[in-house]
């Protein structure tokens, strides 16, 4: 299973979610102060960022398994689960002797969130540009198309 | 010569509607120096950068002008604005650590923006003349209707940006050189007009470069300088246990994952400033500014990391700030914007002048973008769209005057916004961006199913909410329990998505060959 291909109509199904979710979103975000409500909020941008995500890495609705849905899409998230949950769980909480001074919750903001997105999403996309997000083929196959094609205004 | 003289007999008559406010910074000989050295540098790179700017594309694009390291650091210098620099630190000082996701979403987001649509922008460039997002909205969607939606919006937002900058570097110059805050914006806006008059775009980029260097010598004054304020790596745990306000110990609060701020807000922030850092113009603008595709690669990868560099300036300042405080070394502040200038107080005069620079770098590099892009989607998009096109030979001349008009708005604009702080308006501007942004240039490039109707209902959507629920919080009738621009995306977005799916399918969605190539690559 090295690649999940994907029919117009699945495209058009992520997209029409998408749109479910940001509607599901706006409702959410009227309870700011109800935490279970506000994590169910948390969880819906946290899937509307990975189908953006898996959108804008598929190529000819095709995506690679492991790379790039395993590492970075699927890894980041968990980093960000990570994140977000002991920061909930450790929010207002006091915490001394803790590494540096610094609060549990501040730490796994920076760890995981910061830190584990910059592993995956950056990093990654360092390591897959030449691979997976734009071959030199790729590049030279679109050029010698548009060059047979009249320049749009 | 003709501009700046109409600038500055117009400015004169708005410069008093500024009023003086506490001086935290003893402004030195040695500042002075520095800020007009600086200033002439700047000036002379926008003199040089004419070479790039011979054509109307040249001038309000630079399209597939410049290499990765510019324009990387270009990139950071823009993003990185008084909303980062005097924003932040104000908001930490406030709020606690609820920013810290800002800044922490902003940088690693904008690998995440390249990885998504940067080839197909930069591939964009190669089907057609483009040298504007409009320019660039008008061929995807072949829509004139959709060009001229967006130009509005843009200049709508544009606006709202260079207020939080217009804001930030009114307190900077009154805080640097001991002028009033008009004089003081004034000198800032009739520089950024001189190299912006020259150069247009190329001198935008290059003279960011030059900013967004000094910059990160600011970040690095400040990182020693905290350590010199707060002595030791513990300074966190001083606050959690100490800072206190009305009696109430709330230090454990401020420095915890979230701070004081709302939840619903925080993950409002977490979404806009990772998925929304990429439909921001000083991002957008240059992935098809860049010379060759390859360094789309580079340019994603220097640009996040110079942003998270960057970004210690709002941490380590706002904690600075907090910390000085609690210790009671410092009277709390009346005005969170001035704690960037608070922490400085403290530093000695060469590292403050470094630092000052680094502010000034940060607030000139990002409102030459947004005067230039303002200009160019009134002059070149919006009045192209009704059918108005300015002739090709007359469109920078317009757009030069335009840009003039725009800076006296925004001053207008500062000035009648009141309290809000450099903060609100620069998230206002970023969330407003990202409204127009989002459906045009995401959906638009990730779904070959989204049509002009679609994304001109959107835009409709997004600007009327916007501007709507800005009216109603200014009048006092109504307001979000989060922030408006966040619903206002959701429902472009929502509208954008459903009138698209729901559309009468056709082969290919009718979409020219050239566009569908650059939407499969």
């Amino acid at each position: 299973m090295s690649n999940f291909v994907f029919s117009d109509k699945a495209v058009d199904n992520l997209h029409v979610t998408a749109g479910i979710l940001w509607l599901f979103l706006t409702i959410l975000l009227f309870f700011g102060q109800n935490m279970p409500l506000m994590y169910l909020a948390f969880l819906t941008i946290l899937l509307l960022i990975i189908i953006y995500f898996v959108l804008g890495t598929m190529r000819e609705n095709k995506i690679g398994f492991i790379f790039p849905l395993v590492y970075p899409i699927l890894i980041m998230a968990v980093f960000w689960l990570l994140a977000f949950s002991i920061a909930m769980l450790t929010k207002g909480k006091v915490a001394v002797n803790f590494i540096f001074g610094m609060h549990p919750g501040w730490i796994a903001v920076l760890g995981f969130f910061w830190l584990g997105t910059f592993l995956t999403t950056t990093l990654g996309y360092a390591l897959l540009f030449d691979t997976h997000i734009l071959t030199e083929s790729k590049w030279n196959n679109f050029m010698d198309k548009v060059s047979q094609m009249e320049k749009m205004n | 010569m003709r501009f700046l003289t109409v600038f500055l007999l117009i400015f004169i008559m708005f410069s008093n509607l500024f009023s003086s406010t506490q001086s935290y910074v003893q402004p030195s000989y040695v500042t002075w120096i520095f800020v007009v050295l600086y200033i002439l540098i700047s000036i002379g790179i926008g003199v040089f950068s004419t070479r790039f700017a011979k054509t109307p594309e040249q001038y309000f694009g630079s399209t597939k002008t410049f290499g990765p390291v510019t324009v990387s650091l270009a990139s950071m210098a823009a993003i990185m604005s008084a909303f980062g620099f005097i924003g932040g630190p104000g908001l930490v000082y406030s709020l606690g650590f609820s920013s810290i996701w800002i800044t922490c979403a902003a940088g690693v987001g904008i690998s995440y923006g390249f990885w998504i649509i940067g080839k197909k922008m930069r591939a964009i460039a190669e089907i057609a003349d483009v040298a504007t997002l409009p320019d660039i909205a008008r061929v995807r969607f072949q829509s004139k209707a959709v060009q001229g939606f967006l130009a509005i919006g843009l200049l709508f937002a544009s606006i709202a940006f260079l207020s939080a900058q217009i804001h930030g570097g009114a307190i900077l110059m009154q805080q640097m050189l001991g002028v009033s805050q008009g004089v003081g914006v004034f000198i800032l806006c009739a520089t950024v007009l001189i190299y912006m008059l020259f150069g247009g775009m190329s001198g935008h980029i290059l003279t960011n470069a030059f900013q967004g260097l000094i910059m990160l010598v600011a970040v690095f004054v400040c990182i020693i300088g905290f350590f010199q304020i707060t002595g030791d790596v513990n300074s966190l745990e001083y606050i959690m246990l100490n800072y206190q306000e009305g009696g109430a110990l709330l230090g454990n609060k401020m420095v915890d994952g979230f701070g004081l701020q709302s939840l619903n807000q925080v993950i409002v922030w977490i979404f806009i400033f990772f998925v929304g850092v990429v439909t921001q113009p000083q991002l957008l603008t240059k992935m098809y500014t860049l010379k060759d595709p390859k360094s789309l690669k580079a340019t994603g990868i220097v640009s996040g990391l110079a942003y998270g560099v960057a970004s210690l300036m709002w941490i380590l300042v706002g904690v600075g700030a907090l910390y000085l405080v609690t210790k009671g070394t410092a009277a709390p502040l009346a005005n969170k914007d001035y704690a960037a200038f608070l922490f400085l107080a403290h530093l000695s005069p060469w590292m403050q002048t470094f630092v000052l620079a680094g502010l000034l770098a940060a607030i000139m590099s990002t409102s030459d973008l947004f005067i230039s892009i303002a200009a160019s989607a009134f002059t070149r998009d919006f009045l192209g769209s009704i059918g108005h096109e300015i002739a090709h030979d007359r469109q920078v001349h317009y757009g030069r005057i335009v840009s003039v008009g725009v800076i006296l708005i925004t001053i207008l604009i500062v000035k009648l916004s009141g309290k809000a702080g450099t903060a609100i308006l620069g998230s206002f501007g970023f969330g407003f961006f990202m409204t127009v942004n989002f459906p045009v240039f995401v959906l638009g490039m990730l779904w070959k199913r989204v049509s002009k109707e679609a994304v001109v209902s959107g835009l409709i959507v997004g600007i009327s909410l916007n501007l709507g629920f800005a009216i109603l919080k200014f009048f006092g009738i109504y307001k979000l329990p989060y922030y408006d621009y966040m619903f206002a995306l959701a429902a472009a977005s929502i509208t954008t998505i459903f009138v698209s799916f729901f559309r009468r399918k056709t082969k290919n969605f009718s979409l020219p060959e050239p566009i569908k190539a650059v939407l499969d690559l």
